[in-house]
């Protein structure tokens, strides 16, 4: 649905790199351990499904958890989630007009933190 | 001429005559005024839209057969839709989704687990719960969209409620029509009708679910009971937030939306998003015709850009393209609102309570039935809002 809510300014980077609300994932913090991300979720499920939460679409397998009710949905895969979640990485030293956001590239190394490209 | 036995007692004594020639005994008694021309009364008296005979001279023959709202879907081929007025509309506007809820109505069904139903009838339409004896009794989606949904629709028989309900329904006239009922009692006059229709109008319909009414025009229904900006005409709480930027510039739903969109177009389409078709490229990528391939005669073309004439006021607006960054290649999968969307509202966990031994307002009937129905929600919240993909582009979503 379109929110109808349209601003001039678009949102910030972070609003969706380092938001897993954002990515479908739900409330929670986002972290990186030996290469892997790992998601903690904050809320506790409260369906009869003990998977999902109520502010979930996708699990960080790529999994969609939810229905949609229009043709031709679905939450973010596995690929995305960990492509959008790398970019958020880099913001954290990173600000949103660096150079390196400009001239992005999926295998670009970071030579401080090389197991964040390596992650999952 | 008139009958000795007759309480009928004309105001005048020349018998009245519209311009097209023909008398209108009407005008006798009836002295209303119309603040406008295109349903001027000299023009079209009052048999042309409420019926009745217009030749007969006491009250209660020439009375025989009036209908008090024109507009009704009911009888428009006789009325708005008579073949010197508005005839290519009765189809189109009874297909129209404000016209039949079928997408609402087949989300319930879906939703209820009662897909027999749908089966069955593939096409329903909310005039099918206006029929008597209908085999759709019994269901429980149908008593959920009778009592909770069954306001917002063009059938709704507006003159059997009071209040917000009052202002809603109607046919033609839910949207058209303005004038209050206070002037046509104490001024003698008659509501008009208008092309340039107000959200306001709109939003009287538009404001559940994605509560896009509300979110336009910069407000936000909070939960958080007590602290408010501002109370909705059904006592909800709502909050100020940044309106949409169409909206600071001055763009009513109809600036945007086309008649088709809105009126329908003759075909019955299954939900909105089958219905819709200007998108943000429609304008700002200037491509100047909908995904239907129809053409946006609010746009025009000049030396000095593309412009948007409002249809309120005809002030020109000039419609800027999008900034470079959106056609970068990296988010080349990013629809236009996944960015520029500020704010979603999301009601998490929705879930509803049946009482069987408590009444409502069936809005269909028009009277209380056993059965009360409460709509509940875990939480709700504003914010930046969450993305999902759709046939491959980044989209914005809500629970709903």
């Amino acid at each position: 649905m379109e929110p109808h809510s349209t601003q001039k300014k678009g949102r910030t980077c972070e609003s969706c790199h380092q938001n897993p609300k954002a990515l479908g994932l739900g409330y929670g913090k986002i972290s990186l351990k030996d290469g892997k991300i790992l998601f903690e979720a904050l809320e506790k499920p409260q369906t009869k499904n003990k998977k999902v939460r109520l502010s979930q679409i996708v699990n960080l397998q790529g999994e969609t958890l939810i229905k949609f009710n229009r043709k031709g949905m679905r939450g973010f895969n596995q690929e995305e989630i960990i492509r959008i979640l790398r970019v958020g990485f880099c913001l954290n030293c990173h600000k949103e007009n660096s150079p390196i956001f400009k001239h992005w590239k999926r295998n670009i190394v970071c030579p401080k933190f090389p197991e964040i490209f390596k992650a999952n | 001429m008139f009958s000795s036995h007759s309480k009928f007692k004309p105001k005048k004594n020349e018998i009245p005559v519209l311009t097209t020639g023909q008398p209108e005994l009407c005008l006798l008694c009836h002295e209303e005024k119309i603040p406008e021309k295109a349903h001027a009364r000299e023009v079209l008296g009052c048999s042309s839209c409420h019926l009745g005979n217009p030749l007969s001279p006491t009250k209660e023959t020439a009375h025989q057969g009036i209908v008090k709202n024109p507009s009704d879907l009911r009888v428009i081929e006789k009325t708005c839709g008579q073949a010197n007025c508005h005839p290519g509309d009765v189809k189109k506007v009874r297909n129209s989704l404000m016209a039949t809820n079928h997408g609402i109505i087949a989300r319930l069904l879906l939703v209820f687990d009662e897909r027999k139903i749908l089966e069955n009838f593939p096409e329903i339409k909310v005039l099918d719960l206006y029929k008597e004896g209908s085999p759709l009794k019994g269901s429980m989606a149908l008593d959920y969209f009778r009592k909770l949904c069954g306001s917002c629709h063009l059938y709704l028989q507006k003159e059997k409620f009071e209040g917000l309900l009052a202002e809603k329904g109607g046919g033609c006239s839910a949207c058209h029509l303005e004038g209050k009922k206070e002037d046509l009692k104490k001024k003698k006059i008659h509501p008009g009708l208008t092309k340039k229709i107000h959200l306001n109008k709109c939003v009287k319909c538009h404001n559940r679910s994605g509560r896009i009414g509300f979110t336009y025009q910069g407000l936000y229904e909070t939960d958080q009971g007590g602290i408010y900006d501002k109370l909705w005409i059904d006592g909800r709480e709502l909050v100020e937030i940044e309106p949409d930027v169409h909206f600071k510039a001055g763009l009513h739903c109809i600036d945007c939306h086309t008649r088709e969109e809105i009126m329908g177009d003759g075909t019955f389409y299954k939900n909105i998003e089958e219905a819709l078709e200007v998108s943000c490229e429609t304008c700002h990528l200037w491509e100047f015709k909908t995904k239907k391939g129809r053409a946006l005669s609010q746009l025009i073309k000049t030396e000095k850009g593309v412009f948007q004439k409002r249809k309120v006021d005809e002030k020109l607006l000039p419609v800027k393209r999008p900034s470079p960054v959106c056609q970068e290649k990296m988010h080349e999968r990013l629809s236009c609102s996944a960015c520029h969307a500020k704010y979603m509202p999301q009601c998490m966990g929705c879930h509803v309570r049946y009482d069987p031994r408590d009444t409502h307002l069936d809005k269909i009937k028009a009277k209380e039935t056993k059965g009360l129905w409460e709509e509940h929600e875990s939480y709700r919240t504003l914010e930046d809002p969450p993305l999902a993909v759709k046939n491959n582009k980044i989209v914005p979503i809500t629970p709903g």
